[in-house]
């Protein structure tokens, strides 16, 4: 009987350690600069012991620049027809008014070896805006295009919540994903394209829902 | 303590990430996940107070972060996290355990922590950290054994 529950005990940390597969490739300097980053976006001051005076100045200061902050964005959204949500850590990638927030570690990029929302999937499609690209250190790759056509969605792609659109994600063990986003205001043959390797559906959905905040 | 940090995250960083994708249901979750936990240890390190081991209250802030990111993939995604699709592949029934009984399963598994360190990051005892690790191994043994049987 032990020796069975061993054997038992050995086949099932087997399959246990094929369950995840995950090689960790973050720096340091990453989580020093997000952590930074974090001080900066939540005016945390935690831990720091300052005389209530330069504290109501701070207080003071931050109120002032989060209403500038909010007139501005009123203004850039109102001429944008688009929406800003941040939840990644990284730049902004914007396309036809609509701003998605990368996650840490990507830059912008004009690199053309993102593959192609025409290329990656032969469907019928106007492109009806010059593509946006992103491209992180580590490999990762992020191409945003704005198309427009009847049969644009693959029949496989599931259905998902973007925020509060609907959007078409491929199969999660497909690479590169990619994820068709309902342009709201235009009906449903008009498409944000997000072909991205690199990122997991559910990342990729998470950049495309903060331009379209529920 | 910035120091501190910078060494646990070094030593651990590939156990802390298996372990923390395996709560949040897929790798790229567990990655940010390790990152965002320890960008906010960093930031929050005023409040550690020494009582404990450093590492249990780094490990429950990503735990949480894990979670939160589980959390967030499901309202966002209809399709199950692609771990769990992996676990279906393998033959390997979690579903069967509790989201608690996973959990402990995974820290104890893939982080290699001892019951005491567990507890802590989970907010229970040591004991019930032993238990609940006991019945989670006992019931996947017995599937497993059913399944191979039929």
């Amino acid at each position: 009987m032990r020796e069975n529950l061993s054997h038992e005990d050995a086949y099932l940390d087997s399959l246990l350690d094929q369950l995840v597969r995950v090689e960790p490739t973050l720096a340091w300097d990453d989580v020093v600069d997000l952590a930074r980053r974090m001080r900066r976006t939540r005016g945390s001051l935690v831990g720091a012991k300052r005389p209530r005076l330069l504290a109501l100045v701070l207080l003071a200061a931050i109120v002032a620049l989060v209403g500038l902050a909010f007139t501005a964005g009123r203004a850039e959204h109102s001429q944008a027809g688009g929406q800003h949500h941040r939840v990644g850590h990284g730049p902004t990638i914007s396309l036809s008014g609509y701003h998605m927030r990368l996650p840490a570690g990507y830059q912008l990029t004009r690199d053309q070896a993102c593959p192609r929302a025409g290329t990656a999937l032969g469907q019928p499609m106007t492109v009806l805006q010059s593509w946006k690209a992103a491209a992180s250190a580590s490999g990762g790759c992020l191409r945003l295009e704005f198309v427009a056509g009847t049969s644009v969605v693959p029949s496989g792609a599931s259905s998902v919540q973007v925020g509060s659109t609907t959007g078409y994600v491929t199969s999660s063990s497909a690479s590169p994903v990619t994820l068709y986003v309902v342009v709201p205001s235009l009906g449903s043959d008009h498409y944000l394209v997000l072909i991205a390797t690199g990122l997991s559906p559910a990342r990729l959905i998470a950049v495309a829902a903060s331009a379209f905040p529920s | 303590m910035v120091d501190e940090l910078e060494a646990l995250y070094r030593q651990r960083l590939g156990a802390y990430t298996r372990a923390a994708a395996a709560i949040a249901g897929d790798e790229e979750s567990g990655r940010d996940a390790v990152q965002e936990a320890f960008a906010k240890a960093v930031c929050k390190r005023g409040r550690f107070r020494g009582e404990g081991l450093l590492e249990a209250w780094v490990l429950r802030i990503v735990v949480n972060s894990a979670r939160d990111a589980r959390r967030s993939r499901a309202r966002r995604l209809e399709l199950p996290p692609p771990i769990a699709l992996r676990a279906e592949e393998l033959g390997l029934p979690l579903e069967i355990l509790t989201e608690r009984q996973r959990e402990v399963l995974f820290l104890h598994y893939y982080a290699d922590l001892d019951y005491a360190t567990i507890a802590h990051a989970l907010a229970i005892s040591p004991g019930t950290v032993g238990a609940i690790l006991s019945t989670a191994r006992q019931t996947l043994r017995k599937a497993l054994t059913e399944e191979v049987a039929r």
